[in-house]
Parts: C-alpha cells; sequence; structure tokens
C-alpha cells in the first residue's frame, strides 16, 4: 500500500462519555479520493467517531494521524489542522448573523488565508457551483433548509479543505429538499474530494460511496465496497440492519 | 398645558383629601420631627425623646391630647405640616422669613446658634476663614441656607448630620455647620474635632402649624407661655442640657417682641428680610398677571 | 387655580435661580449614568466571557471563581449600601470627587447585573456556532468575537436597555453621599420651599421624559438590528 495515499490514520481510537464507552478501539484509514459512508443505528457512535475526526470531540484513548501529524497530541496547533477539515452539520449552522456571502467568505478573510477581494471571487464561484448565486446578499432565515445545507457546504469549501466531514447532512431535511443536497455531494466527490459522510441514505451510500462502514457498538463491524457491503453482508447485526432500513 | 394643569389638579385634590382625612382625628396631636438632632429629639431604644419632644407631650397635656410622634427627614417636617399630615412641626426649626410664608409660627422658644465643627489642626478659626471651602450640612437645616452665602464655598448636603461630621473627619470637607446643641454632641463623642467659639450664626426656634389653622397656634402658644411661666419648660431643657455655657445659650424666650428686636439686630436676617421683600415683590408682579 | 400654580412653579423653579439644581442635578445624573454604563458593559463583558468559557471549556477556574463571589456580593447588597461603602470606607479618609465614587459604585453594580445578562445571553446560542466557528478553523476567541458576541449582543439588547433605565433611576440614591444628583436637586428645592409637590413632579417628570427618549432610541437600534436578518 502507498503510505502517501493515507490522509486519515485512525488507531484504537476510544471515546467515553462518563461511565459510557461510545467508541471501544476503531482502528482503519482513510485514503485520498475515497468516498466513505458510515452507517449504523442510532447511538451507535458513528455520529461520535466523526466528529472525533477535527476533534470536536476529544478523544480518551488512542490517535488520529492527519496526513501524518497525530492532531490529539496537545501540542498540535488544532486550529490550523480544522482548516484543512471541513464539516457540514445536520443542522447547517449556519451564522444567522450574517449574509450567505460574508458566511463564507468569514473564515478564509478572517484567518488571512484570502483577501477580501479573493474570498469574495470564490464565494461568487461556490455560490455558482451550488447553485444559489442570486442568494449572496440574504440571510439564513430566508432560505429554505435545503438551500441552507447547500451553503454550509460551500462555506466550508471555502477554506480549499483536504477532507470533508458530513454528519447526517441530509437527516434535518424535509423529503423533497434531500435530492439537491445529495445532487452537490455527488458533483463534489466526482472532483476527486475525500469525503467522508456519516447518513441514512442507503442509495447515496450505494452509488456514491467507494466504501461503507458499518459501525455498531462502537466498533466497526464490517467495512467493503458498496456492491459487497449490500450484496452480501457478512455480520448477522449488519444483515438485521439492513434488512430494517432497505424495505 | 391642559394636560399639565389636569395633573395639578388631580394632584390638589389628592392633598385636599388628605387634609380632611387628619382633620377628624380631633383627639390626637400629631407632631412631625427629625429624630436625629440631640439633644432635642433623638432616638433612645424605640423611644422619641429630647427638648423638643418632652415640650410637646407637656402642650399636648395642656390641651387634653394625645401625642403622636413622626419622625421624617428634616427636609419634610414642614410639608407634612402644611399637607395636613401632621398638626405641628417641631424639629428645632429655625424662623425664617421664607419659611413663614409656608407656614405659621408660634413664639420662639429657644434660641440657637449655628456653629462651626473643624477639624483639631484645621487653620480656619472663625467664620471668616470659611471662604472658598468646603463645608458639610444638613439638607434643608440653616446651616444649609446660611452656608450658600459664604463667598466661593462648596456646600455639601448630607441627609444626616453624623455624615456630615463623618466626612469631616475623613478629610472630605473642611468644616460642618450645624446647630450648637447637636454640634457640641458630637464634638464630645468624636476624637480630633473641635468647635469654633464664634458661631456661624443665631437664630430662634419655634413651632410650625399649617397657616390656615388659627385655631391650634393660639391654643399651642397660650400652653407654651404656660409652661414657660411654671418653668416647666425650663426643667426639660436643663434635663437635657447641662452646663452654664449652654444654659445661657438656649435660655428661653419669654417674649415674641425681643425676637423681633434680635432679628433687626443680626446682619444675617436683615439679609435675609431684605430678600423675603424681593419675593414678596415679585410675588406681586405674577399676581397682577 | 392657575394663579396658584403660577405663585408656586414660580417659588419653586424661577426665585432664587431654584432651577439650577435641577439643571445641575440632571448632568450630574447624566454623566453618572453615562459612564457607570460605559464601566458596566466594559466589566460585563469580561466577567460574562470569563463565566462562559469556564462553564465552555474548564478554563479560567481561578478567574471565576473571582467572578462569582463578585456578582454574589454586587448582587446580594443594596446598591445604597455599596455606594456608602465606597465613599465612607473603602475611600474612608481620602478626599475624592464624589462624582467619580457614584461612577464607580453603579459601575461596579450595573457590571454585574450586565455580566449576567450577557452570559445568559451566550448561553443561549446553542452550542454548533461555536462549533461551525471552530471547525472552519477559527480560534474560540475569533468564534467569539466574529460569531457569538455579534448574536449574543442583538439577544440581549432589550434586557441590556432595561438594565441601563433601572441603572439611571438607581442613581437617584446618589444623595446619600451628598452628591448632588437630579433627586438631590429637587430635595433642595424642597428644603427651600417646603412644597413637597413642584419640585417631585419636575423630578419625575424629568426622568420620566429620560427614560421615554432612551427607549424610543433602543426600539429604533432594535428594529434596525432585526432587520438586517429579514431584508
Amino acid at each position: 500500500m502507498n503510505e502517501d495515499n493515507v490522509l486519515i490514520r485512525v488507531n484504537n481510537l476510544q471515546k467515553s462519555f462518563g461511565g459510557l464507552d461510545v467508541l471501544r478501539g476503531i482502528t482503519t484509514e482513510i485514503k485520498k479520493g475515497e468516498v466513505v459512508a458510515i452507517i449504523g443505528p442510532s447511538g451507535c457512535g458513528k455520529s461520535t467517531f466523526l466528529r472525533s475526526l477535527n476533534l470536536l470531540e476529544v478523544p480518551t484513548g488512542g490517535q488520529i494521524l492527519f496526513e501524518g501529524v497525530d492532531i490529539t497530541d496537545k501540542k498540535v496547533d488544532l486550529d490550523k489542522m480544522r482548516q484543512k477539515i471541513g464539516m457540514v452539520f445536520q443542522q447547517f449552522n449556519l451564522f444567522p448573523h450574517m449574509t450567505i456571502k460574508k458566511n463564507i467568505m468569514l473564515a478564509p478573510v478572517k484567518l488571512k488565508l484570502m483577501s477580501a477581494e479573493e474570498a469574495s471571487r470564490r464565494a461568487d464561484e461556490l455560490l455558482e457551483r451550488i447553485g444559489l448565486p442570486d442568494k449572496a446578499d440574504q440571510y439564513p432565515s430566508m432560505l429554505s433548509g435545503g438551500q441552507k445545507q447547500r451553503v454550509a457546504i460551500a462555506r466550508a469549501l471555502a477554506m480549499n479543505p483536504d477532507v470533508m466531514l458530513f454528519d447526517e447532512p441530509t437527516s434535518a431535511l424535509d423529503p423533497e429538499m434531500v435530492g439537491e443536497v445529495l445532487d452537490i455531494m455527488r458533483e463534489l466527490a466526482k472532483t476527486g474530494m475525500t469525503m467522508i459522510v456519516v447518513t441514512h441514505e442507503m442509495g447515496f451510500a450505494r452509488e456514491v460511496a467507494t466504501r461503507v462502514m458499518f459501525i455498531d457498538e462502537g466498533t466497526i463491524k464490517e467495512e467493503n465496497t458498496p456492491k459487497e457491503f449490500f450484496a452480501n453482508p457478512q455480520n448477522p447485526r449488519l444483515r438485521d440492519f439492513l434488512s430494517k432500513v432497505l424495505v | 398645558m391642559k394636560k399639565v394643569m389636569a395633573v395639578v389638579a388631580a394632584g390638589a385634590m389628592v392633598m385636599s383629601l388628605g387634609m380632611t382625612a387628619m382633620a377628624d382625628e380631633d383627639k390626637t396631636l400629631v407632631m412631625a420631627t427629625n429624630a436625629e438632632f440631640p439633644p432635642y429629639e433623638y432616638r433612645e431604644g424605640d423611644e422619641i425623646i429630647g427638648i423638643d419632644a418632652e415640650v410637646a407631650a407637656l402642650i399636648a397635656d395642656k390641651l387634653g391630647m394625645e401625642l403622636e410622634i413622626e419622625d421624617m427627614a428634616f427636609d419634610s417636617v414642614l410639608a407634612a405640616v402644611q399637607t395636613g399630615k401632621a398638626d405641628i412641626a417641631m424639629a428645632g426649626i429655625t424662623v425664617t422669613p421664607e419659611r413663614e410664608q409656608m407656614v405659621s409660627f408660634t413664639d420662639t422658644y429657644t434660641k440657637a446658634t449655628q456653629m462651626i465643627i473643624v477639624t483639631e489642626d484645621s487653620e480656619i478659626a472663625s467664620p471668616e476663614d470659611l471662604t472658598g471651602k468646603t463645608v458639610g450640612v444638613q439638607l434643608g437645616t440653616t446651616g444649609d441656607i446660611y452656608a450658600e452665602d459664604i463667598e466661593d464655598g462648596t456646600v455639601e448636603r448630607y441627609s444626616k448630620g453624623f455624615e456630615a461630621v463623618q466626612a469631616l473627619i475623613q478629610g472630605k470637607i473642611d468644616a460642618v455647620i450645624i446647630d450648637g446643641e447637636p454640634a457640641k454632641v458630637f464634638v464630645e463623642q468624636n476624637e480630633g474635632i473641635k468647635l469654633l467659639e464664634e458661631a456661624f450664626t443665631e437664630e430662634e426656634y419655634a413651632i410650625a402649624i399649617a397657616k390656615d389653622n388659627e385655631e391650634l397656634l393660639e391654643k399651642v402658644n397660650t400652653a407654651l407661655n404656660e409652661l414657660k411661666e411654671e418653668g416647666e419648660f425650663q426643667k426639660v431643657v436643663d434635663k437635657y442640657i447641662g452646663g452654664d455655657a449652654s444654659e445661657e445659650e438656649t435660655e428661653a424666650v419669654t417674649e415674641a417682641q425681643t425676637a423681633e428686636a434680635q432679628a433687626a439686630e443680626e446682619g444675617t436676617e436683615a439679609a435675609t428680610e431684605a430678600a423675603e421683600t424681593e419675593v414678596a415683590e415679585t410675588e406681586t408682579e405674577t399676581a397682577a398677571q | 387655580m392657575l394663579q396658584e400654580f403660577q405663585d408656586r412653579f414660580y417659588l419653586n423653579f424661577i426665585a432664587d435661580d431654584r432651577w439650577k439644581y435641577l439643571v445641575n442635578g440632571l448632568k450630574t445624573t447624566l454623566t453618572v449614568t453615562f459612564f457607570a454604563v460605559l464601566i458596566g458593559i466594559v466589566l460585563g463583558f469580561i466577567v460574562a466571557i470569563v463565566r462562559s468559557t469556564c462553564e465552555k471549556t474548564g478554563k479560567l477556574r481561578l478567574l471565576n471563581a473571582v467572578c462569582k463571589v463578585y456578582l454574589t456580593v454586587i448582587r446580594g447588597t443594596p446598591v445604597v449600601v455599596q455606594l456608602l461603602i465606597i465613599y465612607f470606607v473603602i475611600f474612608g479618609s481620602v478626599k475624592i470627587d464624589k462624582t467619580l465614587v457614584a461612577i464607580l459604585a453603579f459601575g461596579l453594580n450595573s457590571g454585574a447585573y450586565v455580566a449576567e445578562i450577557i452570559r445568559g445571553g451566550i448561553m443561549s446560542i446553542e452550542g454548533g456556532q461555536l462549533e461551525a466557528g471552530r471547525s472552519l478553523g477559527l480560534g474560540y476567541g475569533q468564534t467569539m468575537i466574529y460569531v457569538i458576541l455579534p448574536q449574543v449582543f442583538k439577544n440581549v439588547l432589550p434586557a441590556l436597555g432595561n438594565e441601563f433605565i433601572v441603572l439611571l433611576k438607581e442613581t437617584s440614591v446618589a444623595g446619600y453621599i451628598a452628591l448632588e444628583d437630579l433627586t438631590k436637586g429637587g430635595d433642595i428645592i424642597r428644603s427651600r420651599t417646603y412644597d413637597a409637590f413642584m419640585p417631585l413632579i419636575a423630578v419625575a417628570l424629568i426622568y420620566l421624559a429620560m427614560v421615554l427618549v432612551f427607549s424610543k432610541l433602543l426600539s429604533i437600534l432594535e428594529r434596525r438590528l432585526r432587520n438586517n436578518e429579514r431584508r
């Protein structure tokens, strides 16, 4: 295996809240260009795992090597690392007091990665890409859920991240808006972006992901190519889970 | 303008209602005072005692009434009489022309002085030295009113006399001007301050009664003069004020006429009298409009 | 009736230039309120940020403890007593400008209430906002300044405005240290004219007018901030 290709390496990652063990030793690696879909029953730890990857949750054990740097090390400049890890939340978390364009421009400008002009140009570009160029000067409260999530994706992309984390990006959306967000994600995958997606959208996992991961009881119970994963599930709990979600 | 008048009318109505309500209580004589002014009135335990309090009780006895003392801020006692909340006000009240416009005064019963308290190391030795100084007084007392006339002086008006004395001890102000009797008490009880020998002003105390209540004024005057003649009044004074010097100063004034004669002699009084005529003139002006 | 009103008006405000007590008192009241508000905002913000940072990140424990003591003492005692303590105890034997004492006392007092208002505002912003800022690579301070506090400010503006109205009125106890504010100005007139009605109503009307003007300005500012989001 070519080491240069590994973007994130996770070694025996553990996390417990109080006495509750949510992650009980997860070991995996994510290669550049991979689109990994993570599925599992609610409360299985899949969101905690994803949030650990940019240390929104601080692991209680194990290591996360991002581009070769152990980001669980307290001496690491976490803010610097996070600039390369885009994140999209279930609840969008747009900044309500800023226009759409300002939402996108905030981090690149304040972190002095771009001049205001560059950031503005980049924002226009991204708004074009997500199909909302006319919303630039509107405030988040004027947008539908689907539009908000598309903006949230653009906001994360403005930082030119090396990987994008999606935490159930369509779970808070009305059904008719799920498609527009998945379309954006599909296109993003085509550009070769490394993506890790916690999702309930089995269709998306099957069609877009290069690998599907089943997390249950704080560990990876099974991972495989989508084709094998859905056609030939090995783990009994996965089979049980799939029988419930694929009616 | 109509609205303003409506507010005023409402206020006047409330006040007149208050008056009629009070007038019904014939058997009690309500006295307004400010019980922070030893030895004239002050608190000992739950009781308000002092020269004024005891004299008022004797007067009430003579009128066949029950005395009830209402303790309030000094700047409210005359207003209390005016608005009928109290029948008489006795709080070491100095007779001034301005006050005489607001209320009626009985014959005067005590001659008092406004004294100057300074720190022991003070350079202030006489009233003239107060020029340009910061002087502490108790709001609304005669000391307060006269202190305004100090050239280039700053007057700090405290709600309580002892606070002015405290400020003096702490070096916040240069002197305190306050009535002679409480001044002696303050100086006795606090280290590092002294009384100047020369008084700031001299004045006389009387009982205040509402302007329209001439009947009560007459009754109280009669009772007061009887007490003076019987020697009962002096007994009360002696009980509270010991020592020769103080007796001299608080000697009871038996005739109202002497008060007037004295007033004419005193510079400060004359000055305020001049001010009075001025006010009177301007008032006739407004009346003409 | 009108004649009597005129006479009393003349006696209370015109004679001896008594209106000057009110004008000078008003100046003092406004000066004290203005600077106390400034101190209150600065102090309140600092305390609120220390408190919420400690609650969210577990850092700044010692400072947080200091802030807690400050809040307990200030909110647990009357402002008059605080004022008297600052004047007669803390600056016990110092000749100090009384306006300064009042500004300090009311500023310190207001800071405690402002701190709790702002802390409440910070806590009411959903955690997702902080996470969104941090996930973009913004530091804690940057996220606070650019993301959290602007939202907090807009949310707490009505409560803050209310606090400042309360503060303006509370300065009326400044007379306890013989500072001649608006209320004391009215008291001095009262002590000269023995009329309760005119000076007290005048003082009340002036306070009322100030509060009305201030409320109006606040509602304009609020509306402007709200329009920003719903254009």
